[in-house]
């Protein structure tokens, strides 16, 4: 039996979110270990970290056509997107830091807003490679800031501003105008910062790798597209239509990384 | 002095001393109150992060990416910037001669309303079988 029929027999008994959870909270507990061992002084783990950071309004919203699997009618989230491309238990793995609210997933690992300065800085200096969704508030900036100003770890930050189409509302978060917050972030970033990223666009994400003397884009990679021609065939008359969606596979993702190794 | 007049000092004398204490406390309390409203407007000073980083002696780790996750970076075929994919969708086509036999017509009722524009009577089928009643298209 393939692959295929594996995953579409577990979808159909309902097990997919169930083996998630267990995943994750393997994981998560791993990770927790790690972060004990970081925080001792001179604490290393001989594994690649990849700090993933961005706003907690995004978490979990940012989503596009699962490339992963071959079903592909679910949408994934970016957070899960990279833990699927980068994810290896023992050698490697995706995390971000959460707010608590999240139920399972990449990001159940929370710090008390007293601890976050201590508990993050141990973090950006072992994480292999940062991956940052920048976002508006004085916390996301704080953090581009240090990036900026520390020229390690930004040749080490890709920088990634989403397809803004991709961006998916949940219901229990805030609903964000995410147009005119992406503007914010963009012009913020230019402001504060230092750091000259392009404007979002609708239909197109992007990685960034950024100067650290100038603050302006020294490498960049597209996302992907995913095209589908479809044809509707009507009695006697077929109806055509294109629709274009942004995408990540595995191999995208890791180029990105490749783009700071 | 009258029982009113007693009372009229009594609640003097305590607005006084009430005046005299919130001035006290305005005056003791008053800037880190005025500071701890206007901190609320600031912004958060951006270099928060950076601060504890230059507190924080000890070196960045030096890693290297796992040499398995770049080689998969290398792979061509699922890099490639797009996908195209053709899909068929084969929408049902009616029979006119079936078309008061709902149980054996092959007649889509949630077909796209561009069927409508074929005379297809289908308000036997919403009354039989139940599905339609009141509920329209």
């Amino acid at each position: 039996m393939d692959n295929y029929k594996t995953n579409s027999i577990i979808s159909l008994l309902g097990l997919t979110s169930y083996i998630k959870q267990r995943v994750y909270q393997q994981k998560n507990e791993q990770l927790k270990l790690d972060l004990v061992a970081l925080a001792k002084d001179g604490g290393n783990i001989d594994k690649d970290l990849f700090l993933y950071l961005r706003p907690l309004k995004l978490a979990g919203t940012i989503q596009f056509k699962n490339m992963f699997d071959k079903n592909s009618n679910v949408l994934i989230s970016f957070e899960e997107g990279l833990s699927r491309a980068l994810d290896k238990p023992g050698r490697r793995y995706a995390f971000c830091v959460g707010d608590g609210e999240e139920r399972w997933g990449v990001a159940q690992v929370v710090f008390e807003n007293k601890f976050w300065i201590e508990r993050v800085v141990p973090l950006f200096k072992n994480a292999s490679a940062i991956i940052s969704m920048p976002g508006a508030t004085d916390g996301c900036l704080n953090e581009s800031y240090l990036i900026r100003k520390t020229i390690e770890l930004c040749e080490r930050t890709i920088f990634v501003i989403p397809p803004l189409n991709c961006y998916k509302p949940q219901r229990r978060k805030e609903k964000l105008d995410i147009r005119n917050y992406y503007n914010l972030v963009i012009r913020r970033h230019a402001q504060e910062v230092d750091l000259h990223f392009p404007d979002a666009q609708m239909d197109a994400g992007v990685f960034l790798v950024m100067d650290p003397h100038t603050g302006q884009p020294i490498k960049q990679l597209g996302w992907q597209e995913d095209r589908v021609e479809r044809s509707d065939k009507y009695y006697w008359q077929t109806l055509l239509s294109v629709e274009t969606t942004p995408v990540l596979t595995a191999a995208r993702i890791a180029t990105a990384i490749a783009m700071v190794a | 002095m009258s029982g009113f007049e007693r009372l009229k000092n009594l609640r003097s004398a305590k607005a006084t001393r009430a005046i005299v204490l919130l001035s006290i406390f305005l005056l003791s309390a008053g800037p880190g109150l005025a500071a701890g409203l206007l901190r609320g407007h600031q912004q958060t000073p951006i270099n928060t992060l950076s601060n504890s980083w230059s507190k924080d002696h000890a070196p960045m780790k030096v890693k290297r990416i796992d040499p398995e996750l770049l080689s998969l970076s290398k792979d061509k075929e699922s890099n490639k910037d797009l996908f195209t994919h053709e899909e068929t969708v084969h929408h049902p086509i009616p029979n006119p001669n079936r078309n008061n036999n709902c149980e054996s017509s092959s007649y889509d009722l949630f077909a796209p309303t561009k069927l409508t524009g074929m005379n297809l009577d289908d308000s036997a089928c919403r009354n039989r079988t139940g599905i339609w009643s009141g509920s329209g298209r």
